[in-house]
């Protein structure tokens, strides 16, 4: 393991092995999960509401969470909790996504219109970013700071056991997909097709939701609400291979999701200075040219 | 065989059309559902592929009613083509073929050497193999609706329901089409019902006729319907005549 890390060197200081261990190599880990998690959930709302637009954020879920974050931070004083650990904004984002996509999919019953679906996605999310401001309003410098820092992404604030457990909720994210790549395949033929032969779309719904709420909102717990790789990779992924089967895109987006986050963190730490940026600040910097580029080259973006 | 027992469809308490008794289709037969627009032809289709607008009545699969079976024996039983496309336009045709093997294949969808034979064999059948690589979305609707209904047969099941299949065609590719599906039923001993408005077509080709009218629902075979002259009463016009199932247009000057 030292040897890996360059560290099997005893003059190698404390201090440089602690930055490597506690903080660098941890910081890389959560990096590469986060990518890899959101771009799953991206791709998964997509073939699921067959709309090239859908990805975690598009759907209000990261609203969601950031709404039971904002809740449990500066809520917390007026119910009379003291202190918020970590593991209080963990069940608050993650109840808080859950709770969103409930709704989304209980909409999704009733509104057949993919795109009605989206609208109210988007409404969620203005809802959410309502009530966040009304609490802002009244609550301390002190909260707002803390969920202000949330909002804006972090890979940082992590040890190994907060690794532990989103890499666990990683690992049941990919045996429920495995169970699901053959109806999860069906349904790019639409859902009446994909019910004529035989697959159970009630059944799949409930899963690609739970799989979405597990991924998305573990990772926005942790790392804040990051932009763009849930929306972008799935559909770089289709334009480099290119194929909607999920068999080769799940690996794919897996791989790349990994890698693009992890390149933004690097960029994000301004290498050679002194400064960091927020990690939003750059998926999104790289993101949206990214995405508007696709468009221009007038390659179609497809579900 | 499917039977449809006292059956009404419809939209939510609306009962669109119906039928006391027994509506039976035996195998090997190519039926024409035919009626105007609105008229219920594709909500019958979809009561007996999905149960779907299915509001009063039974539909029996084998003499076993279809809420017996589960999804994967029904979807053998019955394949369908749609006129909706909410299809990933970035599927291959093959791909699309591939897909509509689900019933057969294991839990992550692996093809076995047989599925590749049929898939082949359609792409063969249905002038598809120059196509197999292109995506759905850069397909013309008539080249669409061909891999649509090769997708249904490669699914291979006994009863092939289809919603206006020769939509977008060209009437040479029409007339095509409809003569390789009758033959393709009573050479596999299949049954394709479809909807159409190519009544003439519908007249020359198919064994049976199911006509909609004023929400009733007539099954009889083609001879029969073309002698009763149901065709002037369902699309009554002054500019058209039926003769022996032949549309003649009268307009004067």
């Amino acid at each position: 393991m030292d040897a890996l890390l360059g560290l099997e060197n005893p003059q190698t200081g404390k201090t440089v092995r602690y930055i490597i261990t506690q903080l660098r190599l941890p910081r890389a880990v959560m990096a590469v999960l986060t990518g890899a998690g959101l771009a799953i959930a991206g791709l998964l709302m997509q073939t699921l509401f067959r709309n090239p637009l859908a990805g975690p954020f598009v759907l209000g879920i990261s609203s969601g969470a950031g709404l039971g974050v904002a809740l449990i931070i500066m809520g917390a004083t007026a119910l009379g909790i003291g202190s918020i650990s970590g593991l209080g904004i963990i069940t608050a984002s993650v109840v808080g996504s859950l709770a969103v996509l409930l709704l989304i999919i209980l909409m999704s019953l009733r509104i057949k219109d993919t795109m009605g679906l989206l609208i109210v996605g988007l409404m969620v999310g203005s809802l959410s970013s309502a009530v966040v401001g009304i609490l802002s309003y009244f609550s301390s410098s002190e909260q707002l700071k803390r969920y202000v820092f949330w909002s804006m992404g972090s890979l940082g604030a992590i040890n190994w056991t907060d690794l532990a457990i989103i890499s666990s909720m990683f690992l049941i994210s990919i045996l429920l997909l495995i169970w699901i790549i053959k109806p999860l395949n069906a349904l790019l033929l639409g859902e009446n097709y994909a019910l004529s032969l035989g697959i159970n779309i009630k059944k799949t719904r409930w899963i690609i939701i739970l799989i979405t709420s597990i991924l998305a909102g573990s990772i926005t717990a942790y790392a804040g609400p990051i932009a763009f790789i849930g929306l972008a990779v799935p559909h770089l992924s289709r334009l480099i291979l290119p194929t909607v089967n999920h068999k080769v895109l799940i690996p794919t987006v897996i791989l790349l999701g990994a890698t693009l986050l992890l390149f933004c963190d690097l960029v994000s730490q301004l290498p050679f200075s002194n400064y960091s940026l927020p990690i939003n600040a750059v998926t999104s910097l790289l993101g949206a040219p990214l995405i508007i580029w696709l468009i221009m080259r007038k390659r179609n973006l497809h579900f | 065989m499917i039977r449809l027992e006292n059956i009404q469809v419809g939209y939510g308490h609306c009962v669109v059309a119906g039928f006391d008794g027994d509506l039976a289709f035996a195998k090997a037969k190519f039926i024409s559902i035919i009626g105007t627009n609105g008229s219920g032809k594709s909500t019958l289709l979809r009561a007996m592929a999905s149960g779907q607008h299915l509001i009063d009545g039974n539909v029996f699969i084998n003499d076993k009613n279809r809420n017996g079976y589960t999804a994967v024996e029904r979807s053998k039983y019955i394949s369908v083509v749609l006129t909706e496309r909410s299809f990933s336009l970035f599927l291959s045709v093959r791909e699309l073929l591939e897909l509509s093997r689900a019933p057969y294949t294991n839990y992550i969808g692996k093809l076995a050497v047989q599925d590749h034979d049929i898939i082949n064999e359609a792409l063969e059948n249905f002038d598809l193999k120059q196509l197999e690589n292109r995506k759905a979305g850069t397909l013309s609707d008539g080249q669409l609706q061909r891999v649509l209904i090769a997708r249904a047969i490669v699914q291979d099941a006994e009863y092939i329901l289809m919603d206006e299949p020769t939509s977008h065609l060209d009437i040479n590719h029409k007339a095509d089409l409809l003569l390789q599906l009758r033959d393709y039923c009573h050479e596999h001993n299949k049954t394709i019902i479809y909807a159409t408005h190519e009544i003439q077509l519908a007249m020359s080709l198919c064994d049976e006729v199911v006509s909609i009218h004023k929400g009733s629902i007539v099954h009889e075979t083609k001879n029969d319907f073309i002698t009763s002259n149901k065709l002037q009463e369902i699309f009554p016009s002054k500019h058209v005549a039926f003769e022996n199932g032949i549309i003649q247009f009268k307009f004067k000057g």
